[in-house]
């Protein structure tokens, strides 16, 4: 027995979605003539397919997301190429072809229905199964992988979660103090509770300072960019974290090649190593050891942040850069932090026409990498030229020094 | 005679089908498990230790539709090892979803304690690897490929190194910060039931050989034995 496919609507908006009329060619006693339903002329032949049946379900295996057909008794009548291998992984595929059969047959009296289909393991998958009854009681299914929309679904509502938290956790804690400062004659309480609300006042301020260093390098373009030396770059860093790592009981080391430029913004580049080394020295236990290693090839340059500390999970490594994600959310609160600075290194790097990789495991600790391409107009060699060439009409300038007594 | 060599041939499809359907869902239950032990969910806990019930229903199926084959159709040669595969192979699948409801069971007794990251990380790459043999045993046995089947005996060899490794970081986080004991025994065990996964996704791979080329592992002890026997060797002094 033989069938012909009929399409009847095509959808519509962003979306694929295909509806689907299917009926038996020799069922005349439902009064459906077997008309000839699709008539190309002047295609140029290709491999002959024979039908219109041969020429819809080639369509149909064209398609990126799954199509199945069943019939009023819910028994399968077609499947197109994507509805038995959609994610290209079998034991995926296998599930994802019985979630939807299993659809489709708890359906048969329904007009709609709509199933989120999850996979745990690796890869982790979304698909979103659709069924939907024709007119003749067959029931069409679709199946679309919806991996990439359902995180990004999740990163959206997490952003807008965390930056509530995170601004109304300091606002909260300021009203309280103050409040609390109303009712208070004892000069030593109220001189501890100013000094709380200026500690959150702080914290506050360098969430908002960072949100706007963000979308300032967000935005950022390369109108004022400058061959930058990275040598210069790591020792600005870490001259800067090095109170913060005697604190911490953690020493810095860095491993610097001369003669090594970027073109680009020299703060915004500072700023992108320096929270890679805060966050190393910060999650790092007491006589740990953190390591910047500079390394150049003939045409990029990796600068490496790596440490011995707690690490971080795998299923994490994919998020941390978003803005405002905690991998321990009960964490954050003791190293502090605005919850933004992997965000901003991302931006700086990719500003840079670069990228920044993460290698981490839990307990072992972790290895960020930021890759730059170099600027090579200065100079071709590798590690040879330390200083760019003072331009001549700068040195007539008048001497700065006696400006600045 | 010809019609019934195909309903014969549909039949056997259809059980491989069914066996290929119940690993895919031992593979997703391995990862499903481990995300309940490391989040503490013990919810999904309830969920997947119920849904065992349904993997039991299908392994039985499996052995009623392959005792119906063996006993009808009198299969021969090939067929024959392969229908004994399938048997034996659904043992297996049917053992490794025991293993991962053990896991589950696990989260509930040591439920608000905390894991040591170290352990943490270990515990997901277990997981990860015992659910990448399954898929190669998986994937072996739909497309009958001996080769890939032969390989994952020496791939287990990187999972029983994790649980060794395992074994050894609880030893040093004892050390180091007086680990709970309950904790310590019930992480040790759910190591194992990892390493018992891969061991079953090992025994699947032999199994898939012996169906498409009659080898089997314990041919190599057969052929051990006879060399000593030959050699006048006693077995035990041998080491």
């Amino acid at each position: 027995m033989s069938y012909t496919l009929a399409i009847v609507t095509f959808l519509v908006g962003s979306g694929l979605g295909v509806s689907v009329a299917c009926r038996r060619n020799q069922t005349a006693s439902t009064g459906l003539q077997a008309a000839p339903v699709v008539q190309l002329r002047g295609v140029a032949a290709g491999p002959q397919l024979a039908s219109s049946e041969e020429i819809l379900a080639a369509a149909f295996d064209a398609l990126p997301s799954g199509v199945v057909i069943a019939d009023v008794d819910a028994t399968i009548l077609f499947k197109n190429l994507a509805a038995k291998a959609i994610s290209g992984v079998r034991h995926i595929d296998v599930l994802v072809e019985e979630a939807v059969v299993a659809l489709v047959q708890s359906g048969v009296d329904v007009e709609t229905q709509h199933r989120r289909f999850d996979t745990a393991g690796s890869p982790a998958r979304s698909f979103d199964i659709r069924t939907k009854r024709l007119s003749d009681h067959r029931i069409v299914a679709t199946v679309e992988d919806v991996t990439e929309q359902s995180r990004i679904d999740t990163v959206r509502t997490d952003f807008v979660a965390n930056l509530s938290h995170e601004l109304k956790t300091p606002i909260g804690g300021i009203a309280a103090l103050a409040d609390t400062m109303i009712g208070e004659t004892d000069p030593q309480i109220i001189e501890r509770l100013s000094a709380r609300i200026v500690d959150e006042s702080y914290r506050l301020s360098r969430i908002v300072d960072d949100l706007l260093d963000l979308s300032r390098i967000e935005f950022g373009g390369a109108d004022d960019w400058d061959p930058v030396a990275i040598t210069d770059v790591v020792n600005e860093v870490v001259a800067r974290t090095q109170h913060e790592a005697i604190r911490a009981g953690v020493s810095v080391v860095a491993k610097n090649v001369s003669g090594v430029r970027v073109l680009g913004d020299r703060m915004q580049l500072v700023s992108a190593l320096e929270n890679l080394v805060s966050n190393a020295v910060k999650y790092s236990g007491d006589g740990k050891l953190v390591l910047i290693e500079v390394q150049p090839t003939s045409e990029l340059v990796s600068i490496a942040v790596i440490d011995q500390g707690i690490g971080i999970g795998s299923k994490d490594h994919q998020r941390i850069f978003e803005r405002f994600y905690r991998v321990d959310r009960a964490r954050s609160r003791s190293t502090g932090g605005s919850g933004l600075g992997l965000s901003i290194v991302r931006h700086v790097a990719s500003n840079h026409g670069g990228n920044v990789t993460v290698v981490s495991e839990e307990g072992r600790g972790s290895t960020f990498t930021i890759v730059l391409p170099r600027d090579l107009t200065v100079s071709t060699e590798l590690g040879q030229l330390d200083e760019v060439p003072v331009p001549s009409n700068l040195s007539n300038l008048p001497d700065t020094r006696s400006v600045a007594i | 005679m010809e019609e019934t060599r195909k309903l014969y041939h549909s039949e056997l499809e259809e059980v491989r089908s069914l066996v290929t359907r119940l690993g895919a869902s031992v593979i997703e239950l391995i990862p499903r498990a481990t995300n309940v032990l490391l989040s503490g969910d013990l919810e999904g806990a309830d969920y997947l230790v119920q849904s065992d019930d349904e993997i039991d229903a299908r392994a039985h199926e499996i052995e009623n539709r392959t005792f119906d084959i063996l006993a009808l159709q009198s299969p021969v040669a090939g067929e024959l090892r392969q229908l004994v595969s399938i048997l034996k192979i659904t043992a297996d699948l049917e053992r490794s979803a025991d293993l991962a409801v053990n896991i589950c069971k696990a989260a509930r007794r040591i439920y608000g304690k905390e894991i040591d990251p170290v352990l943490r990380g270990l515990i997901s790459k277990m997981s990860e690897q015992a659910e990448q043999l399954y898929q190669s045993a998986i994937n072996s046995f739909a497309e009958e490929d001996a080769a890939t089947a032969a390989a994952i005996e020496d791939m287990d060899s990187f999972l029983d190194a994790l649980h060794r490794q395992f074994i050894q970081a609880i030893f040093e986080t004892h050390a180091r910060e007086r680990m709970d004991v309950q904790l310590a025994v019930q992480l040790a065990v759910v190591a194992r039931f990892y390493e018992r996964i891969g061991d079953h996704a090992v025994n699947v791979g032999e199994r898939v050989q012996f169906a498409i080329n009659g080898w089997k592992p314990e041919l190599r002890a057969i052929e051990r034995q006879r060399q000593r026997d030959a050699t006048g060797e006693f077995p035990m002094t041998n080491g």
